[in-house]
């Protein structure tokens, strides 16, 4: 038999092809159904008992309650900023009373400090004696506390004797 | 004649596509749903899900600032915000800086010759330069002082000045044997907004904190009503007399000799 002309055959063949579609398209239309029904129960059950609406009553009546301490919560924290600022500032302030007591214990006893200017973290200084050596130990005293970056610069300036063998000088140093 | 041909072959149609169509028209349906109201409410079930821990975050840092609060008592809170506003007042308080230089005078056993205010303008203009004042980050009273007593007494009365509250900070020192000139800055701060979120985390204070209120605490200078004067005796001692004053009186360049 040839196929060509056995029509039946060729008919047998396309409703083959399709009750196969026809099947596939049926289970992808349960699978589907099932799937969504699915879902939706899912969906349905999630958003039920979600505690959404439970937290933000909750968080509602935290919030009141907390309201009420705002007055100490505000003292609180003005302290704290407070705190801060006192902290930076006393960080940052200078101690010039510690340089004076620093240099006063390296000034010789014969040697006077006649004047003494601090400003701008630069020091000042005239002093007088009629001891060289004296004036000679307050230099190296000096010199020794720039190595150790207590001042980062010293100039001398104006050093004079008169008659009476009296040294006068002035001093110049510059603070870190 | 004609309709009933066309509704015959829709029927015949749908009797012969029947099964593909009733499946194709589910597949469609549920492909709508799915693309059209699940996925969406996928979405946002997502996103009431991160609203949840949010919010049970925010409940969790709620009840902790709630029971830290609490237990923080009235008592030390107010004694620390004295303090504080001690150290660092909202507005040029002239007593409290008057008694810290008294206080330092005395502890230092030097005298005050005289001593300087630089006020500012006391006037309505001044209100506006007050504000732009209140912008800078550490606004100060500047107080000029003359100060008897040599190198070691003048260096004490730093000291003594530096460890009294308000703040203050000697800028400028002009000293020689017997007297010295100091210009000092006392700080002050007015008052700013103050924000206060309640979902960040109350903190309880550092030790530096602490140690830094436990510190200035130390440091305050008790004021009464009446104004100490301190008049130096031929031993160098001082004694106290009180008198009446207000601060009201100072002028927007006050300048007062005083025996302290």
């Amino acid at each position: 038999m040839i196929d060509d002309i056995n029509l039946l055959g060729s008919k047998r063949k396309n409703t083959f092809a399709q009750n196969k579609i026809a099947f596939f398209l049926t289970l992808s239309s349960y699978i589907l159904l099932i799937l969504v029904f699915s879902f939706s129960i899912a969906l349905f059950i999630l958003n039920k008992f979600s505690s959404y609406e439970k937290l933000e009553k909750e968080k509602s009546f935290v919030v009141s309650e907390l309201s009420r301490y705002d007055p100490k919560a505000g003292k609180f924290v003005f302290v704290s900023s407070r705190l801060l600022d006192i902290s930076n500032l006393i960080s940052r302030r200078a101690y010039y009373d510690k340089i004076i007591e620093l240099l006063a214990k390296m000034i010789p006893q014969d040697v006077d400090l006649e004047s003494l200017t601090i400003s701008n973290k630069s020091i000042s200084m005239s002093f007088s004696s009629k001891n060289l050596e004296s004036i000679n130990s307050l230099f190296d005293n000096l010199v020794e506390s720039a190595q150790k970056k207590v001042f980062i610069k010293i100039n001398l300036s104006g050093l004079s004797s008169n008659e009476s063998g009296n040294y006068s000088f002035s001093l110049l140093l510059n603070l870190e | 004649m004609s309709n009933d041909i066309g509704i015959n072959s829709l029927k015949s149609l749908y009797f012969k596509y029947k099964d593909y169509l009733i499946s194709f028209g589910i597949i469609l349906v549920c492909l709508v749903v799915f693309l059209k109201i699940i996925i969406p409410q996928i979405k946002q079930l997502s996103d009431l899900r991160k609203k949840e821990e949010e919010s049970a975050q925010k409940i969790k840092v709620f009840n902790d600032n709630l029971s830290f609060l609490q237990n923080i008592s009235d008592s030390e809170l107010e004694s620390d915000l004295k303090v504080v506003s001690s150290a660092l007042p909202s507005e040029k308080e002239f007593d409290s800086v008057l008694y810290a230089i008294s206080t330092a005078a005395n502890n230092a056993t030097v005298s005050i010759d005289d001593f300087t205010f630089q006020v500012g303008k006391l006037s309505t203009a001044s209100a506006e330069a007050t504000a732009v004042q209140q912008q800078q980050e550490n606004p100060s009273l500047k107080v000029t002082l003359g100060v008897k007593g040599d190198i070691n007494q003048t260096k004490m009365f730093i000291t003594e000045l530096s460890k009294k509250l308000p703040l203050s900070e000697t800028v400028d020192i002009k000293l020689d044997k017997k007297s010295s000139a100091l210009s000092v800055f006392f700080f002050y701060k007015p008052f700013s907004f103050i924000s206060y979120d309640m979902a960040v985390p109350l903190k309880e204070r550092s030790y530096k904190d602490k140690q830094l209120l436990k510190e200035i605490s130390a440091w305050q200078v008790p004021v009464t009503d009446d104004f100490p004067i301190f008049t130096s005796s031929p031993q160098g001692s001082f004694e106290e007399s009180g008198a009446s004053t207000s601060s009201g009186d100072l002028q927007s360049e006050a300048s007062s000799s005083s025996a302290f």
